[in-house]
């Protein structure tokens, strides 16, 4: 699991008002090369959520090269791009957890797949 | 017509990868045919299917993709294939996302086009991700133990994309025009109608393959 699909993940557990943003318990993480697209990127930090971003790669000692804010000219800042780039799209979590911010349920990350499923019981539709 | 030819070339070839893939049984995980509606988008299908909303829709090639309730990961993977940018598949039964990142990886495909997630699609948060430009599907037709899901598909991909292609009996077309124009508020197109093939898996069907009609439905904002 990429933390660019972290930063989509809510918790729906019944009750829970504020799901957002999980927390994230790494075990295994692995640094993959990827190919670097400053269009990509750029294109989805206008709806990455950066300071979960921020505070997710800090967490699991990734985000030293993060600026707090957002840059105001990031779409063209071609250093700051290829750092959010490592941040979103190289660093791999295979092995880990997800934490509901509000009812503390794990969502477990196996073999690099996050699996949100809630049981019966946790689901607030019918 | 250059690009109808290479296109047609390239149906040769997207056949005889997606024909290698592995599938629930094939995998020997069990395939639940009553409580999730899983039938499979047969390769020969899948190829057909793809090859045409890139010809006529110019939906894949360079296209972020969504697949919602993608099995073995054959829409999804195939829109890989064909060049899509990056591919979202979604399932809510493990073997379907273990199955999708095993196939992934024999065909080569690297882990930064594919992301996998493993999640009840009713519980999606379609304001949190990315608008994609494509979902493709061929989701539960809701007529068994979960009447409606067929809609909620519908309307998550709606949620998610730009452009929604999916699958539906033809049976219910007209109930999808209506939906579309009173209530989801989209615009619909009817792109194609095929025969798919349902194995009967049950011992009081009487046959053991029977073809249905399904449209392959567009809806988009």
């Amino acid at each position: 699991m990429k933390l660019l699909t972290h930063n989509m993940l809510t918790s729906h557990v019944k009750g829970v008002i504020n799901g957002y943003p999980l927390k994230l318990i790494a075990r295994k993480v692995e640094v993959k090369d990827v190919q670097f697209n400053s269009d990509f990127i750029s294109r989805m930090l206008k709806k990455v959520d950066w300071p979960v971003l921020k505070k997710t790669a800090d967490m699991i000692g990734h985000g030293q090269s993060l600026p707090i804010e957002l840059p105001v000219d990031f779409e063209s800042n071609e250093g700051f791009l290829q750092s959010a780039h490592h941040a979103l799209m190289e660093v791999e979590i295979i092995e880990g957890d997800l934490e509901c911010p509000e009812s503390g349920r794990l969502f477990p990350i196996q073999d690099g797949i996050p699996n949100m499923l809630l049981r019966k019981e946790e689901t607030a539709q019918t | 017509m250059a690009a109808n030819r290479r296109l047609r070339m390239k149906n040769k070839q997207l056949l005889s990868f997606l024909q290698e893939m592995d599938t629930l049984e094939s995998a020997g995980y069990p395939r639940h045919v009553w409580d999730m509606e899983q039938y499979p988008t047969p390769p020969d299908l899948a190829s057909e299917l793809l090859i045409s909303l890139e010809l006529a829709e110019r939906a894949i090639e360079g296209r972020t993709v969504i697949d919602l309730g993608c099995g073995s990961g054959i829409l999804g993977l195939g829109c890989l294939l064909l060049g899509a940018e990056r591919v979202t598949a979604i399932d809510i039964d493990p073997n379907c996302v273990k199955l999708t990142q095993s196939n992934a990886n024999d065909l080569g495909i690297s882990s930064d086009q594919l992301s996998v997630i493993q999640c009840d699609i009713k519980t999606i948060d379609t304001d949190k991700f990315d608008r994609a430009d494509t979902v493709i599907m061929n989701p539960p037709f809701g007529t068994k133990d979960q009447e409606g899901i067929d809609r909620i598909f519908v309307e998550k991909g709606l949620g998610m994309a730009t452009n929604v292609y999916s699958l539906h009996k033809s049976s219910t077309v007209a109930y999808w025009r209506k939906a579309a124009a009173n209530e989801l508020h989209c615009n619909i197109k009817i792109i194609s109608e095929i025969q798919f093939p349902i194995e009967r898996l049950i011992k009081y069907h009487k046959h053991n393959r029977k073809d249905i009609s399904v449209h392959v439905i567009k809806f988009s904002h």
